[in-house]
């Protein structure tokens, strides 16, 4: 259907109203109807002025580009006969320093954005309804969005693949490296072979560990719902993910208490797996928050296996109290690669056993400021904690003021990590342009380099 | 009673009369409008196609610069060398 650029007003010419008390009502529409005529051709005769009038600038740039093109001819043509004169010019070495000839690529972008509306058109926008004045909303909100981005939201396409661009060439960039490193590894292969032996052995001992506990000792236990996604996730792993998971192991490896790291390890081989399980990352994530809060809980490592038999009896469970060894790790690895799942399924995350995370889904839209989006919740759980703390609390209290130090050290190191996370984020963000050009020019850049892959992308970032 | 209708009648055809005269500016009107509309739509297509041919001798002349440019260090140099 063709948009209407230029309306004719009024539109119905006989329609209006005639007033009481007349003698002759015909007579009154004809009058009526010849002024609506009027007011038409006035109409008429302002929108025949716009299109006349951008018909003529463009012509009018087509004239300069014209002469200016007529000035070059006309400069060359002197050129050219001055090629026999043997004037006297620089050395050979100026011919080797002069710059190969390289036509001037420049790409037109932003054609169609809001500035480049014909004046028409902007007119019918402006004359149009606006939306509801949800700004005002914003000063009311926990992380800095725009409220009015929620309703409607101009540049969210652009947002959506410029993040997945910068997402994707993130992802070769790694590749590159980790192919880099496994050619380098290659070299010294037998050793490399060995130690992988070793660690899926280990693996398995862990697992055993966890069989050998009673079914109320188990992790698992807590999620009912989580009990056959997490059976079959357990059994699932990929290489990536034993090889995430042993990396966190030996990262800790004085925190060898048996049912510790496999629940948070794989959590973390399940964020390291494929982003196609959704149901997964929905639980995973739960595990994340719960070790991000009840590191705060419990802050011995050695004496958290007493705490699953007195916290059991509370509603909260706190599996993640035995996750709670790892938790640096944990945010680290948790909150980058959870970052991405959120967005993909906002519905999926209401299926818990009814756990805080309500400042989860609103960031759900966007995919790149994850960093105010996890943050909320560990923040959240401790106050929820308190609330709750009065049940199976007596024995985790006096703990906990023992700790309070080494409990306010951990929180401190971790929100110190968080903004560091955010600054280098943002700081990684400062340098791109909104250019599609650029963005697209450095995705490519990425693809199509085999090695030197950093100078490669500092060049496309300076130049423009 | 004749009386009582040929005004009426008269009123009648004149309204009539007015309708027709109305109707005939309208369209009219209309077909401004419509000789408007094909007027921007050709307009703006043989502006294009002066667009692109324009581009193309800019591109030329960029091309052909070089190249005599090139030419010229070329030859002042053989001509200051020999």
């Amino acid at each position: 259907m063709p948009l209407l650029k230029r309306n004719i007003q009024p539109r119905h010419l006989c329609h209006g109203a005639v007033p009481d008390g007349i003698g002759n009502e015909l007579e009154c529409v004809t009058n009526n109807t010849l002024s609506a005529i009027i007011r038409q051709l006035s109409s008429l005769s302002k929108h025949a002025e716009n299109v006349f009038g951008e018909l003529f600038n463009e012509a009018n740039t087509f004239y300069g580009r014209a002469n200016s093109l007529q000035d070059r001819i006309d400069r060359l043509a002197v050129k050219v006969t001055q090629l026999d004169s043997s004037v006297e010019e620089v050395s050979l070495q100026d011919i080797n320093l002069r710059k190969a000839f390289k036509s001037s690529t420049v790409q037109d972008q932003q054609v169609l954005s809001k500035d480049s509306t014909p004046s028409s058109v902007a007119e019918m926008h402006n004359s149009s309804d606006r939306p509801p004045p949800l700004g005002d909303l914003t000063a009311y909100r926990e992380d800095s969005t725009d409220a009015m981005k929620f309703y409607s939201d101009p540049s969210y396409f652009f947002d959506l693949w410029k993040e997945k661009m910068l997402q994707d060439t993130e992802d070769k960039r790694k590749e590159r490296r980790r192919q880099r490193e496994q050619k380098r590894c290659v070299e010294s292969s037998t050793l490399q072979r060995e130690v992988k032996k070793v660690r899926k052995a280990r693996n398995r001992r862990q697992e055993w560990n966890m069989m050998a506990f009673d079914k109320e000792l188990r992790p698992d236990h807590r999620h009912p719902q989580s009990l056959p996604r997490g059976a079959s996730s357990e059994g699932s792993l990929s290489p990536d993910g034993r090889l995430l998971s042993v990396f966190l192991c030996l990262s800790r490896p004085d925190l060898l208490g048996y049912p510790v790291p496999p629940v948070p390890s794989q959590a973390a081989c399940n964020h390291a797996q494929s982003r196609d399980h959704h149901e997964y990352h929905s639980i995973d994530y739960k595990r994340v928050t719960y070790a991000a809060a009840t590191e705060l809980l419990a802050a011995d490592r050695m004496n958290g296996s007493t705490h699953p038999p007195a916290d059991y009896n509370s509603s909260l469970p706190p599996p993640p109290a035995l996750g709670s060894p790892i938790p640096s790790a944990q945010t680290a690895f948790g909150y980058p690669l959870v970052a991405l799942p959120p967005t993909s399924h906002n519905g999926v995350l209401h299926g818990g056993p009814g756990y805080p995370l309500p400042p989860v889904p609103p960031p759900g839209l966007h995919m790149f400021p994850p960093p105010p989006g996890p943050p909320p919740p560990p923040l959240p759980p401790p106050v929820h904690r308190a609330g709750h703390g009065g049940g199976g609390g007596a024995e985790t209290k006096p703990v906990r003021d023992g700790r309070s130090d080494l409990l306010s050290a951990i929180r401190m190191g971790i929100q110190l990590k968080k903004v560091q996370e955010q600054q280098e984020q943002q700081s990684k963000r400062q340098p791109v342009g909104n250019d599609v050009a650029t963005i697209l020019s450095r995705r490519i850049a990425v693809e199509y380099s085999d090695s030197d892959d950093d100078s490669d992308l500092d060049e496309n970032e300076w130049s423009d | 009673m004749a009386g009582q209708e040929d005004p009426v009648q008269r009123e009648i055809h004149q309204d009539w009369a007015n309708r027709e005269y109305i109707e005939v500016i309208t369209s009219s009107i209309k077909k401004i409008a419509d000789f408007l509309n094909s007027f921007d739509m050709s307009c703006r297509s043989r502006l294009a196609t002066l667009n692109e041919k324009l581009t193309a001798l800019e591109r030329r002349i960029e091309y052909i610069e070089a190249r005599v440019s090139k030419l010229h260090t070329y030859i002042s140099h053989i001509g200051s060398a020999a």
